[in-house]
């Protein structure tokens, strides 16, 4: 299914929020929403969902015009940034919801919600209630509830930003490969470039309500359109009047390069973060794996040249 | 040249207590602090309770179980429990309707209707009481007597146990992020279902207090019922009257017998509020 969007704008009162957003999602992509705080990026998803009204433009569901069908006549599926449970059910009372909306057999809901709570690895926890639940189970437990309707489109809402680092990230691996293997269109919202260029075929980066750029995560790193693009997809560093990336600097041993000297060296891991002061006074950081600095042997106060790696 | 030697610093054994710890390691839930609690309970609470169960059994339980069971003391039960209880569900219903209106909209005059739900608590019950009757007694400007019935009662206990509902569940609204009901919408829930199966749900706790204090307070109304009752004895007698005539007429061991009734009968009530309460919030 793939999600057209034709000219939508939105304001809250005055305030412009989304200005004429033209996009495609892809059927089957998983496309991330990327964009910092107040890009309008949650607020679009929420009006594919039918959640937030429309002022202007079409919503376009694989050709059928959803502008304005109520959210519960889409057949979306929404995950909610605090998951939303239903906390007077149990994990498999919420998981049932929508299939009880939808006057599904007894012996029908049973087997679904069971085969759901398999596919999300919560098949011990079917009784309990979703405070007994961790962050981690109760964004899958969301999870399954959204798909249990058989949606045409899934829709998540910065669903791994409440979760620590580790859980986050074999969660964001798990959806992947879920999406991958369900082959649903999915739209996710983030405001983590990482997170974004992790898991997506597609982004779109949203800022001021307005569409920066789309595209492959690869091509758009490589290829920004713009300075905001660039600055958010990863560090930028100032050399020679332009923003470069740091892992793009290197040190040379030709005098085709800036001289400088080494004014800080920080070591993060494999990488090594070695800042360099120039002639005239400007500064720039130079991303080394740990290897290249050992076998330059940096050291604090050692004169450098600094060229843009080819 | 060696470099001086530096003696490193003696690490604190424990952190520095900041916050709820300090405040919790004040001394506020020392033993001390919680005998005077219980003393100040006992003071105000078991003392004059003890005094009235002594007195009700005075002559023993023959005369308690005479008295408390007098005919005439089941017909004032039995009005004020009817009454009572359709004092508190109208509240339920009306007083989750005021508490949406007043979180979820906004109009003018929005903070004074605010501040006005409490007045029913902050006004002497006998002027509701001489209200009511002004309004529905006998010389009625708008034509319509309540006086000695049941629905004129209910309406007084209506008046003085709003606040409690509203009160109670305002809060909760306030608190509420709606997500719930967003995802019941898209899991295509209508929203008649979406408030019956998600949002009631989740204020029932509230509303059931709410209701469950409306109908304690109510069982005790004396002064905003006892002009529109007309307390006819066997018919419109309420039990806080019942009891204030037996005690006006020389007969205190009767009208401590009833009152120990009552009082059962509230802690039952409240008792069950608070199991219902309870299980409604399992799992949570």
């Amino acid at each position: 299914m793939s999600i057209s969007l034709e000219h939508l704008s939105k304001s809250f009162g005055t305030e412009p929020v989304l200005t004429d957003i033209n996009d495609v999602v892809p059927d089957g992509s998983l496309t991330a929403l990327l964009g910092p705080s107040g890009s309008g990026k949650s607020t679009l998803l929420r009006m594919i969902a039918g959640l937030e009204t429309v002022d202007q433009g079409r919503i376009v569901l694989h050709g059928r015009d959803v502008t304005h069908t109520p959210a519960r006549r889409r057949n979306i599926g929404f995950c909610f940034q605090d998951y939303a449970p239903f906390y007077q059910l149990s994990v498999f009372d919420n998981i049932a919801y929508g299939l009880k909306v939808r006057r599904t057999a007894k012996v029908d809901i049973e087997r679904e919600v069971r085969e759901l709570l398999a596919l999300v690895r919560l098949e011990a926890f079917a009784d309990r209630y979703p405070r007994q639940l961790s962050g981690g189970q109760r964004q899958r437990m969301a999870l399954a509830r959204a798909l249990a309707i058989k949606p045409e489109v899934l829709l998540l809402d910065e669903p791994f930003a409440a979760l620590d680092a580790q859980v986050g990230g074999e969660l964001r691996q798990w959806v992947r490969s879920l999406q991958h293997d369900l082959g649903i269109t999915t739209l996710l919202v983030t405001h983590n470039q990482a997170e974004a260029m992790e898991v997506a075929d597609r982004v779109v980066i949203l800022n001021h309500g307005r569409i920066e750029q789309a595209g492959e995560p690869s091509a758009v790193y490589d290829n920004p359109v713009n300075h905001f693009v660039r600055s958010f997809l990863g560090p930028t560093t100032p050399f020679n009047g332009v923003a470069v990336r740091p892992h793009d600097l290197t040190f040379v041993d030709s005098t085709e390069g800036v001289a400088g000297v080494v004014a800080d060296v920080i070591r993060l891991g494999f990488e090594v973060r070695v800042v360099v002061t120039f002639g005239d006074d400007t500064t720039s950081w130079v991303q080394l794996t740990h290897e290249e600095a050992q076998r330059r042997s940096v050291t604090l106060g050692q004169p450098v040249t600094v060229a843009v790696r080819r | 040249m060696a470099p001086n030697r530096v003696t490193p610093p003696t690490l604190p054994t424990q952190p520095p207590r900041t916050g709820w710890l300090r405040w919790r390691s004040s001394g506020l839930f020392s033993p001390g602090a919680q005998g005077a609690t219980l003393l100040f309970y006992s003071l105000v609470v078991l003392v004059p309770l003890t005094a009235l169960f002594s007195s009700a059994f005075t002559h023993g339980w023959g005369v308690f179980w005479r008295d408390a069971t007098a005919t005439e003391a089941i017909h004032a039960y039995r009005l004020t429990i009817v009454c009572s209880l359709a004092g508190a569900a109208i509240n339920a219903v009306a007083g989750l309707a005021i508490a949406w209106v007043l979180v979820c909209d906004t109009f003018p005059g929005k903070s004074l209707i605010n501040a006005l739900i409490d007045l029913p608590f902050a006004l002497p019950t006998v002027v509701a009481g001489v209200t009511f009757y002004t309004l529905y007694g006998p010389l009625s400007p708008v034509h319509l007597t309540l006086t000695g019935t049941w629905v004129g009662i209910t309406v007084a206990i209506v008046f003085v146990t709003l606040p409690f509902t509203v009160r109670s569940v305002q809060p909760v609204l306030e608190t509420m992020t709606f997500s719930a009901e967003a995802a019941a919408a898209t899991l295509g829930a209508s929203g008649v279902r979406t408030f019956f199966t998600i949002t009631l749900p989740t204020l029932s706790p509230a509303i059931i207090t709410g209701a469950g204090l409306a109908f304690a307070r109510a069982m005790g109304e004396y002064g905003s019922v006892v002009f529109i009752s007309n307390n006819l004895p066997y018919h419109t007698e309420v039990a806080s009257s019942y009891i204030y005539s037996l005690a006006s007429s020389q007969n205190p061991v009767a009208a401590a017998a009833t009152a120990v009734a009552m009082l059962l009968m509230a802690l039952v009530a409240l008792t069950a509020v608070s199991v219902t309460s309870r299980r409604l919030v399992r799992g949570r």
